[in-house]
């Protein structure tokens, strides 16, 4: 399931790529700053929404059984090459005790390379991920990575991966986070 | 020139999946903009044939108010970030041959929200939004069973919910 998911992301990404690809898009590298900074995403922050359910609705994403990754809301603040990132989601009722239905913050760094001209990017880094729902609560390091796509310099289509590892409930434990979610992101 | 900077009204309707609000109304004033919302459902079925004389009654509704930061990103893109106020009210209703049951709740809160705006042309804009609202609900639930009489239940709920985007709206400028 999760594979077929991951795929249609995929190919989701895929699609945006060939869509666009009369658009001119290598304004991203002219867009750098004169100040030689070294990437436009340089000094910039970015925010990212998980549109997967909004997806699932155009494209057939909905496999059942398949849940979403915890995050809702990526914000990063990048420096020269590296970013701080700050990965929020939550779902919390408070009742007679504090029972989180679903909650998820991961803080860390993230750097950015191009993988193909101005269009195709990977990200990677590490975070330190606390996360809990009703059945099980994870405090652990993620070692993450992501694949992007420029629709546009500032409008960035996008998923991620990882490696989790850490304490599971009672146990260490290692979780490979599959790329089951879609983010579009914005840079200003 | 796509009227980011000019005063706009929009209508936004949403077209896909059912969320808070079904009909969201937005003023832009350069680069700020206030916007409410109204959704409403109301429901009755009646079960006759069945012998049961089971009539079940529902009715829901939920507004919104808040003000927005426009940020442009794009010429068609707009990333918007704003502060909504939220309330809304359910009452669902059932009696057959002498009992009834009915639960009601009043719910209120609010907070940021993350909406991003795609204009499709100079009329016609797609928005969704995330939505990151602290919401207290207050509920009561009255049972009446011939044999034992009354009872009444009261309860409140407070809960914290990032809503990642759900829902299409179109809107309609003019």
């Amino acid at each position: 399931m999760k594979f077929k998911a991951s795929f249609w992301i995929i190919a989701i990404l895929l699609f945006c790529a060939v869509c666009s690809n009369g658009q001119e898009l290598d304004s991203l590298s002219r867009k750098v700053d004169k100040k030689e900074l070294p990437y436009p995403w340089s000094k910039k922050k970015e925010v990212a929404l998980n549109v997967t359910n909004l997806a699932k609705l155009f494209v057939p994403l909905n496999f059942s059984g398949l849940t979403n990754q915890d995050v809702i809301l990526k914000t990063k603040w990048y420096f020269k090459k590296v970013a701080l990132r700050i990965d929020f989601g939550a779902d919390i009722d408070f009742n007679d005790e504090f029972s989180p239905g679903g909650f998820y913050l991961a803080v860390g760094y993230e750097r950015r390379r191009a993988i193909y001209k101005d269009k195709w990017f990977y990200t990677t880094g590490w975070s330190g991920v606390i996360t809990g729902n009703d059945d099980e609560g994870v405090i652990g390091v993620l070692k993450h990575f992501g694949m992007e796509y420029n629709l546009h310099p500032s409008v960035t289509l996008g998923t991620d991966t990882g490696l989790l590892f850490g304490v599971f409930t009672d146990d260490f434990n290692l979780k490979l986070v599959s790329p089951t979610s879609l983010f579009l992101q914005m840079r200003f | 020139m796509l009227p980011t900077y000019f005063q706009t009204y929009s209508v936004f309707l949403m077209i896909i999946c059912l969320l808070l609000t079904h009909l969201y109304i937005d003023m832009v004033l350069q680069k700020f903009g206030i916007h409410f919302g109204l959704g409403a459902d109301l429901t009755r079925e009646e079960d006759v044939l069945g012998g049961s004389n089971l009539v079940a009654k529902s009715v829901l509704y939920d507004a919104r108010f808040g003000i927005d930061k426009i940020i442009p990103i794009t010429k068609r893109l707009n990333f918007i970030v704003g502060l909504d106020a939220i309330a809304g009210n359910a009452k669902n209703s059932s009696s057959s041959t002498g009992f009834d049951l009915t639960t009601s709740s009043f719910k209120l809160g609010g907070g940021p929200t993350i909406r991003i705006q795609y204009h499709l042309n100079d009329r016609v804009v797609f928005m969704t939004e995330g939505l990151f609202y602290f919401i207290r609900t207050k509920g009561e639930r009255e049972e009446v069973d011939p044999r034992t009489g009354i009872a009444l239940y009261t309860n409140t709920t407070h809960r914290f919910t990032i809503a990642e985007p759900r829902a299409l709206f179109i809107g309609f400028k003019f």
